[in-house]
């Protein structure tokens, strides 16, 4: 078994980039997620993103504008719903929402048939099929979705702690969840061909758990975020490669991995932080 | 007993000034018809059960509510413009515990929501250092903030309120949740700035504990019942008015309390034990007095 054999492979060294840049991503990203306690909407996000996707595909749309926009207008859609009815929780809300866009989805498909092979993908990941106008796409949501947190790292961090008072000290809550949303959206729209709707929501969330398991301190955590979700992006699709295994399995399996590590590690220095505060 | 700043000389006017106000939330106005005034360097208590609309009120002071009717300025302006001078201290009750922070975190908070870059400046640092000495939690500043005790996570979030510079300092139900010794630490410490020439108004449903102390209170129940020194405003009809209950209020040694009268609850025991229990409250001995509060 040759180590660097799969290096010599353009479409694998393609996949290898991508999974990496949408592994560090999600766990960006997905800190945020997990301390609001939102973790489902990474996962409800993905699936009305997949409606999005064959809406822009029935449509000829363009699949990253149309799906971004429907992404984004979900999010949008379930932010309101939850401020104007408060009646409907924001779990029923992601609930409601994004499992309407993703039948959507699934009736077209079934309407028109002839395009089941590439949605497998989309449900699934094909790291195969990571094309070089791919790679930018990925590239450029990653620069853009970094600079917007590092510009807005302390307003975020003040939403996220204490989303009611953040507004009392002047932060535009209203501008910067929208702004998140967006962030939000453009990055499941990307890591939808790496990874498959079915694992996004693992990627958003695991990462964020490894760091909060290793640190009480929130710069550590997304430090240790970022680093867990992309090396578990990167070994992901590595070992994908000689297991002859799904790409976006195997990338969840990793991170699983690197949770079930940082949990012992944590349990055995006795100050494990309590799950039951991070998960509702 | 806390002292309350003297008003400043000369006709300064209002800080906060609520005329007739209708507010509340989606659902309509909690509050009706209050009209009141705080002025510059006031100390003031909003006293009333709960649900009766105190924190409604600190909300329609920051613009956070649906104002139906009236008119409410904050230093000459309407409620949401002025609110950048306004800092808030959330009940400890709502703060999430688990989040990853530590109390020099939180503290950056309230200065830094406007930087754009995402760590602090050095002035920043150093002007949430000093405030943190200033409210005895320096030593604290690498502590998460649920290694905190009761009294310094109180400090920690009111050093968060003071770094956002406010000239009107709001606060809901400080000593809620906290024990006696922390809730006299903390209003002893909102003794101090205020003498610093913050003007302070509070939230507390607590008659004996913190109300009875304050210079000033404002009984609400849906609507101001009465304004005026705990002295003024502890009668019985006031009190009625406001908690719903009867409440007797009593003369002890220059102190005013507030008893409530006993309910017969539970079986009695026998030989008549739970009788005996029930009368102690309305005898005042001098063992009952000191941190007795029976408004809770």
């Amino acid at each position: 078994m040759q180590v660097f054999e799969p290096f010599e492979y353009q479409f694998f060294v393609r996949g290898l980039i991508a999974a990496t840049l949408v592994g560090g991503l999600c766990g960006l990203l997905g800190v945020y997620i997990v301390l609001r306690r939102m973790s489902y909407i990474g996962h409800g996000l993905s699936h009305a993103i997949f409606g999005g996707a064959v809406v822009s595909y029935v449509m000829s749309i363009n699949f990253y504008v149309g799906a971004s926009l429907w992404g984004f207008l979900s999010a949008l859609l379930i932010n309101l719903t939850t401020r104007r009815r408060p009646t409907i929780g924001a779990d029923a809300a992601i609930g409601i929402i994004t499992t309407a866009s993703f039948a959507l989805g699934i009736a077209l498909i079934s309407r028109y048939r002839t395009f089941t092979r590439s949605f497998d993908a989309a449900l699934f990941g094909d790291i195969l099929g990571v094309s070089d106008s791919d790679l930018v796409a990925i590239a450029l949501v990653a620069a853009l979705v970094v600079l917007v947190v590092l510009l807005s790292y302390r307003q975020f961090l003040f939403i996220t702690f204490d989303p009611d008072v953040a507004r009392f000290f002047g932060v535009p809550t209203g501008w910067m969840d929208a702004l998140f949303s967006l962030a939000l959206a453009g990055t499941v729209v990307v890591s939808m061909q790496v990874l498959g709707v079915t694992m996004i929501a693992a990627a958003i969330v695991i990462p964020p758990i490894v760091g909060r398991l290793l640190t009480n301190s929130f710069h550590r955590m997304v430090i240790i975020s970022v680093a867990t979700g992309a090396a578990s992006g990167m070994l992901g699709i590595y070992v994908s490669w000689y297991a002859d295994v799904s790409s976006g399995a195997t990338v969840v399996l990793i991170g699983v991995v690197f949770f079930l590590v940082a949990l012992a590690y944590s349990s055995w220095r006795g100050r494990a932080p309590s799950l039951s505060g991070l998960h509702p | 007993m806390l002292h309350p700043m003297p008003h400043l000389p000369g006709d300064v006017g209002s800080l906060v000034e609520f005329e007739g106000v209708a507010a509340g939330y989606q659902r309509g106005p909690v509050i009706h018809n209050v009209s009141f005034e705080i002025e510059a360097g006031d100390f003031v208590g909003l006293l009333g059960p709960s649900g009766a609309g105190k924190s409604t009120i600190l909300r329609t002071i920051l613009g956070d509510t649906n104002v139906y009717a009236g008119s409410v300025r904050v230093a000459g302006q309407p409620a949401a413009a002025a609110a950048a001078r306004i800092a808030y201290v959330p009940q400890l009750e709502t703060v999430d515990w688990n989040f990853p922070v530590t109390a020099e975190e939180v503290v950056l908070m309230g200065g830094g929501a406007r930087r754009w870059l995402p760590w602090p400046s050095r002035e920043e640092r150093e002007r949430a250092h000093e405030l943190m000495d200033r409210l005895g939690i320096g030593k604290f500043r690498k502590r998460h903030i649920r290694e905190l005790s009761g009294g310094q996570q109180q400090r920690v979030f009111l050093a968060r309120a003071l770094a956002h510079e406010p000239s009107l300092l709001l606060l809901d139900e400080p000593t809620s949740g906290v024990d006696i010794r922390t809730r006299d630490e903390v209003l002893h410490l909102l003794d101090d700035l205020n003498h610093q020439g913050i003007t302070i108004v509070l939230t507390t449903h607590e008659l004996n504990a913190v109300a009875a102390h304050l210079p000033w209170v404002i009984c609400v129940n849906e609507t101001v019942m009465a304004t005026g020194s705990p002295r003024e405003v502890f009668t019985p009809e006031i009190l009625s008015a406001t908690y719903g209950a009867e409440m007797p209020v009593l003369e002890y040694e220059g102190m005013t309390l507030v008893a409530e009268r006993p309910h017969q609850l539970g079986r009695a025991r026998h030989g008549g034990a739970g009788h005996s229990h029930a009368a102690g409250l309305v005898e005042v001995t001098p063992a009952a007095s000191g941190e007795g509060d029976a408004g809770v």
